[in-house]
């Protein structure tokens, strides 16, 4: 019995076998799909079964411990993402506000300052954190978010000052346009008016016969209005007019009420711009 | 041995390495291993066969391995390397070959012994021939680098092989049981029971 044949066969193979391991993969691919096209008929089951007897990859991961240790890590991520994209976007509209404020009045630099939390007794005034050392002066006009008439500065010491609102009674009669719905000067109205102590503005407005339209209607805007300086209809905005009421005795003349749109309540924020070179040397903080 | 008999065994293995592999995976950190089921049926033919049959159904099982077996390339597609399992089960074949002698094979806690021994001298070549193939292919600048890492591979065969000896333990006595549909042929040096 020739044994050097069978032996020669099997290692001629184990040659061709080592031989395949460096080889390109084009035949044993279309082998290995063969192959395992073979299987189905007995894998398929098996796999079924596998599958009915364990829960798929997804439920398991959801139940996996480490998952759900990720998914809430993620979901903290999230949500610090949020709140970081909603504070860019407000830094970025504070932003705009600045630069317009800026733009506006190239003569004066807009300032922000927070609303002290101190009681002035029964009054309604409040103070600010800016004071003389950041060139805050009696008289200065105070700001709600850049537009919103908010105020004017009663009192200054060093490092604060008092504002007397718009609405308080201590404010005084308050020059005031109220913007015709074309938005033409031709067509606006001026008007005096007087704080009543409630929130409110009250003033009268007037036409020239009583055939012309109302001068005034609600949901009007009512700017302030300067006399030094005779600006445009684009004066510091003070609210919006919510009532208007005929004069009985005179129907040319009207009597509207105006609301600021800010609650002073809600004020945490005032601008004030203050002129370029008026702040000392200790600057404004 | 009746090769048709081996060939249905074969066909049923294989098809059971691919079927329960879902089931039976088990996951530790990165890895995921499963028992295979031809190392299993190689080991014990090989405990039980004569020696001219087992080298050539160790090739041929470690054939089936490799064909079913794919690896991912840096082109973002499979491939399929015949030939490293092949030899590499040759080699554990031969190890249980001389092993067999030593020990009572028709016990089925032998078959799970059997198992991690060769299964450990099948793995560790052919690991050492896929990262070769890498190593040469990545010379050549090649887009069909497998994507491998030989140490990773080396944790896996070895949580492989220690599953696969535990799954030896009630599949060899399976086995065992259906021993004289091999025709496996008694020899004074087997010592195999008649």
């Amino acid at each position: 019995m020739n044994h050097a044949s069978p032996n020669r066969s099997f290692y001629t193979a184990a040659a061709v076998m080592l031989i395949a391991c460096f080889l390109p993969a084009g035949f044993t691919n279309w082998l290995g799909g063969r192959l395992g096209e073979l299987t189905i008929p007995l894998s398929a089951p098996l796999e079924k079964l596998s599958i009915a007897v364990r829960a798929v990859p997804e439920r398991l991961d959801r139940e996996n411990p480490e998952f759900v240790k990720l998914a809430n890590k993620n979901k903290e991520q999230e949500v610090r993402i949020y709140n970081l994209e909603a504070r860019a976007a407000s830094l970025q509209r504070e932003l705009e506000r600045l630069q317009e404020l800026k733009a506006t009045d190239p003569s004066s630099r807009p300032v922000s300052a927070y609303r002290v939390a101190e009681s002035l007794g029964k009054s309604d005034l409040f103070k600010i954190s800016l004071g003389s050392l950041s060139g805050v002066r009696v008289g200065m006009l105070v700001y709600y978010q850049g537009y919103q008439l908010l105020g004017r500065v009663s009192a200054v010491s060093p490092r604060s000052a008092t504002i007397t609102p718009i609405t308080s009674r201590a404010f005084g009669p308050v020059s005031a346009m109220v913007i015709a719905g074309d938005g033409g000067l031709e067509t606006s109205t001026r008007c005096s008016l007087e704080p009543v102590g409630d929130g409110t503005l009250v003033g009268d407005v007037g036409r020239n016969t009583e055939d012309e339209a109302s001068p005034a209607g609600v949901g009007q805007r009512v700017v302030y209005y300067d006399p030094d300086v005779r600006q445009l209809n684009s004066g510091p905005f003070i609210g919006v007019i919510e009532k208007v009421v005929p004069n009985d005795q005179d129907l040319r003349w009207f009597t509207i009420t105006v609301r600021p749109e800010s609650d002073l309540d809600d004020v945490s924020v005032v601008d004030l711009k203050i002129p370029r070179g008026s702040a000392s040397d200790g600057g404004d903080h | 041995m009746r090769w048709t008999v081996f060939a249905f065994f074969a066909y049923v293995f294989v098809a059971l390495d691919t079927g329960l592999q879902q089931m039976l995976m088990v996951q530790i950190g990165k890895t995921a291993f499963a028992p295979n089921f031809t190392l299993i049926l190689m080991v014990w033919i090989a405990s039980m066969g004569p020696t001219h049959a087992v080298r050539w159904a160790a090739l041929v099982l470690g054939l089936l391995v490799d064909l079913l077996a794919q690896y991912p390339t840096v082109d973002g597609r499979a491939t399929i390397v015949a030939g490293p399992y092949a030899l590499g089960f040759v080699l554990g074949a031969a190890l249980t070959i001389q092993l067999r002698s030593l020990v009572y094979r028709k016990h089925p806690l032998i078959t799970g012994l059997l198992t991690a021994v060769a299964g450990a001298c099948a793995f560790v070549p052919a690991i050492f021939l896929l990262t070769m193939r890498r190593v040469v292919y990545a010379g050549l600048d090649s887009e069909h680098v497998i994507l491998w890492v030989a140490s990773d591979q080396l944790v896996h065969a070895f949580l492989t092989v220690i599953y696969s000896a535990v799954i030896a333990v009630p599949t060899g006595w399976i086995l065992n049981r259906t021993s004289g549909l091999f025709g496996f042929q008694s020899h004074p040096r087997l010592g195999l029971p008649r």
